[in-house]
This record gives structure tokens, sequence and C-alpha cells, in this order.
């Protein structure tokens, strides 16, 4: 097992363009790391730089506390699995899995116990013989995870692995990845566009926005502290709720388009008439008296979900959107205006140009 | 409500007839085609079965007759041309030669070629790229007769590596399989880059077996269009040992002239012996041969 | 190209010598030597040559056979590809449209691809014989006496309607599959706005298959110029005489009968300034109208 080290990598491509701009972390032995981001964001390519199949263009790659950076991907002792499961077709899923010992001169007899062992895992013992053509996409992706387990890599590494599979299948494979995580202890580095897999598989997250990494931290870090606006709006469902305005003299309450006040819990060492952007989770908001609300919310349409309601509609004079969730059924009125509250520690205030945190 | 159905159901059977008669238009019009491509050849066949005295008397004959085992064995076995050295036994052969020569040469080197271009980079890639690409421009037959000389002056006339070789001068193949490589996902190679595989272990564990189908398909259409070749057989050839049934055709043709009753069986027969394997070939593995001509093209 | 490639430094050479090499000698020397040959005047008895310019091209042009040649050339070209083209289209159509016997039909429709044109040739001047040949035959019934070899434009119709027989299963294929790649949904959608079955033959499906059509257009052409010379030196039973033929014939009589190199290499340029010209209008003309894919 293994921890990465990233020391301010850099990628451009040939043509000018630049996926990452300077990723600078580390990894720790055994963590299970999620790169998460819109598509486009450089986290594939940061993926593939650790994989060796990418060049890097600046900075130093260490797996182990070695620089890898020149290292043939095949020596890197690594395995990776991809979206797509890129396995050989002409090949039966025994051969898949033997393929990369094969190349490295492993004895038989050891490279069918890792294959008998890895089938186990993943309750694959029955399909071995198989083509991958006659599996089905779940049975494909656990080819691929055996293909990289019989390596017993230091570095498990994931491209997108489930978003191939339809939603009741993802969700049980991401129990499954879960499992083999704690099982085998290793460290394994995730990508993938889904907010909901990061949060639910992640030691740690790393989110990544336009080649850049906007935050470092563990699932509740960035649900609770989002680092930009950027952060706050990716992570969570339905999104977090923002309202534009410039912040008051007074430094603790925000004006809006309309010239109403908007007050906050707490002062903000902000110039004055700086333009912010208040958010606050649809989960954080709760009635308040009509004295100490910050929120007027014109109802406009209700989604019922069961368990919770989701309450739509939109800051009243400003026509900025809201959404309120609670939990167990509602149903208001469209038109009705609710007036919310939330707690100081609920409210993230950003700055409008930068994106940056204020509070 | 009665009313209404009465008068409903005839306009419901009219409807029916009238597109039955439309398919039955269709079948027609498919039928009299496959008639069309059938018949010339089912006449030369059953033709091909009678003595020259019949054919020269009566004409074409629809049924077959009693001398296809003696025409036959006269194309096969009987030395005919100029020089009476060659039979029909030695014109397949060599036409097998040149058409399994031509296939597995071009599959061979085309294959490499592409391999090459898709999958590395390195200097002159570009320019070797469009070295190999402009050949798909000018076909054969308009440089002949230097590509001719140019064999002469090489000491290469009448012999196996002339025929074949110049023919291979063209990037079709090369394209063909581009086109197949490009379409490989891109993770097949990372995977197997991680699994430890270079540039030939890559080829030939992973790209060669994954290209199975394509292969058969390519080799039919270039054992076809070897077989087939003509123009550069007939120049090349002069030794009537190295001709090839599609050349010999020519050679019965110049025996004809001046011939009393010319010897149609033989001729009729040979016709029927040059055209039977790539027939055979194209109608047995259809799927592949169509796959490979109608996708080569994308 | 690749993403992800190799960067070894020798290897793809080693891979391209063959393919190159070939190449070199075979397209890329005789191509140069039928260009540098057409601005010489070669010597009959082979004592050198003579640089005379343009004067082949001159000779070739105003020969008074040449005109007359590739006015045939192109007569018969636009017939070829005419008549092959559309009757091909007609049964691709059919065939595409009903299910009973269709793999039948497809065989019966395709399987002559593989006929070389000499055979086709033969077979032709077979069923063409002044004797012996039920076509001949069936001309006499309509009141037309075919003679074949003898008159000009008997003979031309005889290598016209091989030519045609010939090209048909080609085009029958790639309209076939052209058919077939036509999404399911397109039709049906075309089927619920247009009830006639023509006018959605050439409001939907002619302008989905144009870039095959367009594809096959240029591929006729180029059999036309090119691979019909099997059938046509078989029907002329290599004496052409006043017989018709195509500008390639003439190249190859020039330069393996005349010895009239110089000549006959510059009537190779010709030909190839014309399939390059062909070549660049297919790809200006592809990327211009064919947006469907």
């Amino acid at each position: 097992m293994a921890n990465v080290t990233l020391d301010t990598v850099r990628k451009t491509y040939p043509n000018g363009y630049k996926a990452v701009h300077g990723a600078d972390f580390q990894i720790r032995d055994g963590e299970f790391i999620v790169l998460v981001g819109p598509s486009g964001c450089g986290k594939s390519t940061l993926l593939r730089m650790i994989a060796g199949l990418e060049d890097v263009t600046d900075g130093e790659i260490l797996i182990d506390n070695a620089v890898v950076n020149d290292v043939d991907p095949a020596r890197r002792d690594i395995a990776m699995v991809f979206q797509n499961y890129a396995l050989y077709p002409h090949m039966s899923v025994r051969q898949n899995m033997a393929y990369g010992l094969k190349n490295q001169r492993m004895n038989k007899a050891e490279i069918a116990s890792r294959i008998e062992e890895a089938a186990r895992t993943l309750r694959l013992e029955d399909y071995l013989e198989r083509k991958p053509g006659q599996l089905s996409g779940g049975q494909r992706q656990r080819v691929a995870m055996g293909r990289a387990i019989v390596r017993h890599p230091k570095v498990f590494l994931f491209d997108e692995p489930l978003s191939n599979l339809d939603a009741k299948l993802r969700t049980q494979l991401r129990a499954e990845l879960k499992a083999l995580h704690k099982r085998l202890g290793a460290t394994f580095v995730y990508v993938t566009h889904d907010q909901v897999e990061a949060m639910s598989l992640a030691d740690r997250i790393i989110i990544m926005s336009a080649g850049q990494v906007e935050q470092i931290g563990t699932p509740m870090d960035l649900y609770l502290r989002p680092a930009s606006r950027f952060v706050a709006d990716f992570i969570g469902s339905p999104a977090m709720n923002i309202v534009h305005g410039a912040l008051g003299e007074d430094q603790a309450s925000v004006t809006l388009a309309d010239g109403t006040a908007l007050p906050l819990p707490i002062a903000l060492e902000t110039a004055p008439g700086t333009k912010v952007d208040v958010g606050v989770r649809p989960e954080h908001l709760h009635a308040a008296d009509a004295t100490s609300a910050q929120f007027n919310l014109t109802v406009d349409f209700v989604e019922q979900l069961g368990a919770d309601t989701v309450i739509h509609g939109y800051q009243k004079g400003v026509e900025n959107p809201l959404a309120l969730r609670l939990t167990g059924i509602h149903a208001p009125e469209a038109g009705t205006v609710l007036t919310l509250g939330s707690d100081a520690e609920h409210l993230h205030i950003f700055e409008s140009a930068t994106g940056r945190r204020l509070n | 409500m009665t009313d209404v159905q009465t008068t409903a159901a005839p306009q419901t059977v009219r409807r029916k007839k009238t597109i039955k008669w439309r398919k039955v238009g269709d079948h027609a019009i498919l039928i009299a085609g496959s008639l069309l491509m059938l018949v010339p050849v089912l006449m030369v066949l059953t033709t091909s079965t009678f003595d020259n005295v019949t054919i020269h008397k009566e004409g074409i004959q629809f049924y077959f007759g009693d001398q296809f085992a003696e025409n036959y064995r006269k194309a096969m076995f009987e030395k005919g041309g100029f020089t009476k050295t060659v039979d029909g036994a030695r014109m397949l052969m060599n036409s097998l030669i040149l058409g399994i020569g031509f296939a597995v040469g071009k599959i061979v080197i085309s294959m490499m070629a592409a391999y090459a271009i898709v999958y590395f980079r390195f200097r002159f890639g570009t320019v070797a790229f469009w070295m190999i690409f402009t050949t798909l421009l000018l076909p054969l037959e308009v440089r002949i007769l230097p590509s001719y000389e140019v064999v002469q002056s090489l000491g290469m006339l009448n012999t196996y590596q002339g025929l074949i070789i110049p023919l291979i001068a063209s990037a079709t193949g090369t394209f063909y399989f581009r086109q197949f490589f490009k379409s490989v996902p891109e993770e097949l190679l990372e995977a197997a880059r991680i699994d430890g595989a270079g540039p030939f272990k890559f080829f030939i564990d992973i790209l060669v077996p994954l290209s199975q189908t394509m292969i058969a398909a390519m080799f039919i259409i270039m054992f076809v269009f070897g077989w087939n070749q003509y123009l550069w057989p007939t120049l090349m050839t002069t030794d009537e040992g190295m001709f090839t049934l599609v050349r010999g055709i020519k050679q019965i043709m110049q025996v004809w002239i001046g011939a009393n009753i010319p010897d149609y069986g033989l001729a009729m027969a040979l016709a029927i012996i040059a055209m039977t394997p790539p027939v055979a070939i194209v109608i047995f593995f259809q799927s592949w041969f169509v796959k490979g001509l109608t996708e080569s093209d994308k | 190209m690749k993403r992800v490639q190799f960067s070894r430094p020798l290897f793809p050479y080693l891979l391209l010598v063959p393919q190159l090499s070939i190449i070199l000698l075979f397209f890329y020397w005789p191509a140069a030597e039928a260009i540098r040959s057409s601005f010489y005047l070669e010597d009959p008895f082979g004592f050198g040559s003579t640089f005379v310019g343009l004067d082949n091209y001159r000779d070739v042009i105003s020969g008074s056979e040449y005109g007359s040649i590739a006015q045939f050339t192109l007569v018969f070209t636009v017939l070829v590809a005419f008549f092959s083209l559309s009757l091909a289209l007609l049964l691709a159509v059919k065939a595409d449209t009903i299910i009973r016997g269709a793999k039948s039909y497809r065989v019966f429709l395709m399987w002559v691809y593989a006929v070389a044109p000499p055979v086709a040739g033969l077979m032709g001047i077979l069923l063409f014989d002044q004797s012996l040949g039920p076509l001949t035959h069936l001309a006499e019934f309509i009141g037309w006496e075919l003679r074949i070899g003898v008159n000009y434009w008997d003979t031309a119709t005889a290598i016209i309607v091989i030519s045609v027989w010939k090209q048909i299963p080609i085009n029958f294929i790639f309209f076939l599959a052209g058919l077939q790649s036509i999404p399911r949904s397109v039709r049906e959608a075309a089927i619920i706005d247009d009830p006639s079955p023509a006018s959605r033959f050439f409001t939907i499906t002619f302008p989905l298959l144009a870039p095959t059509a367009f594809f096959l257009l240029i591929i006729n052409i180029t059999y036309a110029l090119f691979d019909t010379f099997g059938i046509i030196d078989i029907v002329l039973k290599g004496e052409p005489g006043n017989n018709p033929i195509t500008l390639v014939y003439k190249v190859f009589l020039d330069g393996f009968r005349g010895n009239d190199l110089g000549g006959s290499s510059a009537q190779s340029v010709i030909l190839m300034v014309l399939v390059l010209a062909l070549t660049v209008f297919q790809f200006r003309f592809m990327e211009r109208r064919v947006h469907y894919n």
C-alpha cells in the first residue's frame, strides 16, 4: 500500500490547452479519495497522469515516496478501472484477468490462485470462461475490478467506473466498492462527476473546477463549510439557495436588488457595499416568525417525494429562486408566502466577484 | 352502429388488397433483377456441357448436355495456348497464387502501416500518412506503361513477385485498417499498457485478434480483386506457364479468331472455372464481405 | 489519431518500411516516370530520348482520334453510371422493403460482383454472337441487326450492356447498406407525416441516401474509366479496328502496340489530372453537401 503525492502538477496539451493548473495534495496510504467536478474540469487528466497514461507537463507525482513521472504505467504498481471497462473482447474473463500478470512473468499457479481469489470476492466464479460480450454491464464492471484486484496494486485508480450502469445497479456496486476498499485496505483514487457518489464513497473529496483544485476535505467539510461558491453549488441536492445582494453599511445585513435588507446573524469584516452571494441549503431553512425572518418564500410548486417535500418558490420582491426542504409531507398552496430563517452556522456568504467564502 | 360497420368493412378489405399488390410488384421486380443477373451465366453453364458442333449449329443451349466431363476435363488438363504449355489446372494454381498472395501481402503490409500511423507519434508521421494516402488517387491503369518498365528493369517480368507486389502499391488496405484501428476504444490500449504490453505485444495479443473479422472481410475482397486482375497480368506474363485463368481468357479469344468452328465448349468451361472460386467465396462469406466492403468507405 | 500513442524511436519506421518501399518503387517512381517521359520523344530504336516540351500533349490533343475517343468515353461513362446506378437503386429499394426471401434476393443480386470483367466480356460476346447469341436473335425480333465488332454503335451497345450488368451488384450492395442505415425512427416519423410512399422516397429516403449515391457516382465513373478495360479488350478481341474504345484503352494501345512512349505517357498524365480533379471535386463536394453524418 502506498501514499500518492502530487507536487504542483500541471498539464498543458500540445495545442496549448491547460487541463490542470497546479494540483498540490497528498493522498494518504489506504485512503479512499474521490476526485469530483463537472466534465472538463481536469479530474480525469489528473487520474490519467497518476496512472502514467498522460505525460506530466510540470511538477512531480510520487507513489510510495518515489517520483514516477517517467515510470511506465505497467511499472507503477497501480491498477485502473475504466468507464467503458476496456475489457479485451476476444479474451475470456480469466484471460482478461491473467493478461497483466502473464506479462509480469508470474508463475501459472500464482496467477490461477489470484484469479480464484478475485473471482470469489467479486462473485464471478461462474463466469470465468465467458467472453465479455456474454456478460451484463454490471458483470463486466466486476471483471474490470477483478482485473485490477489480481494485480495486488499499491493504488487503485477508477475512472467513472459506474457511470455506464443504471441507477439501481450503481447503488449496489457503490456499496460493494466501499466494502472492497475496507477489505483490501488499499489506496483508492476515484474519479466521478456524480456528487452523490463522491459523498457516499469518499474518505476525502477533492473537488475541481476548470483545472483548479477548489477544495479538499471530508464530505462533511465540503457540505458544511464549502470554501467557494462553486463547491457550495456542486455539493448537495437540491442545490444550495443563493441570493444576490450587496453588504449593508452595518456589515451585518445584505441589501437585495429591490432595496429590502436581509439581516445576517453575524457581522462580516468585508467592506460595506461589496457584492455578495448569500447561500443557504434548502434543508437548513426553517419556519421563523415575521420579525426575525431572513427569507420570504413565495410558493411556486411543490415536489412531494414521500420522505420529504421540496417546496420551490422565489424570494419575494426580487424573483430570486428559493427552495425549501422539509421532512414529511407538506402541501402549501401556490402563492403562499412563507417566512423562513436559518442558523448562523448554516449561512454561507461568498464574494460575488471571486466566489470566495467570506464567513 | 350497424350501419357504420357495414360501410367500413369493404373498405378494410380493399385496403388490404392494394398493399398485397404492391408486394407482388416488388417481388416481380426483384425476380426480374435476379434473373437478369443469373440467366446469362446459367446459359453459359448449360451451353458449356455441349460439343462444339452442336453449339455452332444450334446456338446457346438452355439445358444440360452430355459433354460436361469432356469439356471440363479438356479445359482443366489439356495443354492449350500457342505453345501448348499451359492447362487449366496450371492457370488455376497461378490464379490462386495471385489471389492469395495479393490478399495476404496486402493485409500484412497495410496492417503494419496502419498500426504505425494510428498508434505511434513519430517524426515524419504526417509525411508518411500523406505519401501513403496519395496512392488512393491514381489507379494502376493510368501509370501502367511506366509501371511495366519499372518491373521490367527490376527483372521481375514473368515472376510471381512482379505479378503481385506492384498491385499492392495502393493504400486501400491501409486506409481500411486505419479506419478500423481508429474505432478501437482508446481505453483498450491504456488497459494494455497498464497490463504491461509494449507495442509489439499489444499488436499481436490485442489488435490482431480484435481485427479478425476485418481481416477476413479484407481477405475476401482482396482475393477477389487479385483473382480478377486482367490488364496487369496481361502485360506482365508473356510466359504461358505464368498465365492466370482470367489472363487465359484472352488467349482463348485469340485462338478463336480464324478457327473454323471455334472451341465454344472449352471457352465457356474455362469462363465457368474462372468465376467459380471468387463467386463461391463471396456467396459463402457474404456477410463478412458486405460488411468489409460497405464499412471501408466511412 | 489516438489520444495516447506509443513513442518508440524506431518501431514505427520498421512497420512502415514495407509499405513505403512498395509505393515508392511501384507508385511514385512510375508516376514520376510517366510525367517525365510525357515531355520527351523516345527514339523508336531505344537510343535515348529528346526533350520536346509540350509537343506530345499537342500531338495527342490535336490527333483526330483522341477527340472522338474522349467523346465516346464520356458517353460511355454517363450511360454506364446512369443505368447501373438507377437499376441498382430500384432493386435495393425493393429488396429493402420486402421481408420474405430477402436473403435469397440479396445473394442473387450481388454475386456477380465476383465475376471478373473479362469473364463477363467473354460471356457477353457469346450472348451477342453473330450466329448463336440469343441477344442477337432477340434484337432481330425488333428488326435490329446487331453486328458486334463490325458496326461501331452495335459494339458500343454490347460493351455498355455488359459493363452495366457487371456493375449493378456493387451499387446494389452499397445502396442496400445505405438504406438499412437510415434509422428506423426516421422512417416511422416519415410514414406518419407523409402517406405516399413515392413522395416519401423522394423527400426523405433519397436525400438521406445522397452521400451513398455520391460516393457511388465517383466509384462508377472510376469503374467506367478504368475497370472496363477487360470487358472492352475481350469484346474487341484485342483488335480495335474502328470500334469504340475508351481513353485508357488508347493509352494501352499507343504504349504497348504503337510504341509511342511519349504520347502514351502524355495521355496517362491527362488521365491522372482527370482523376485528381475528380477526387478533389469529391472531397470539396462531400464537405459542403453531406452534413447528415
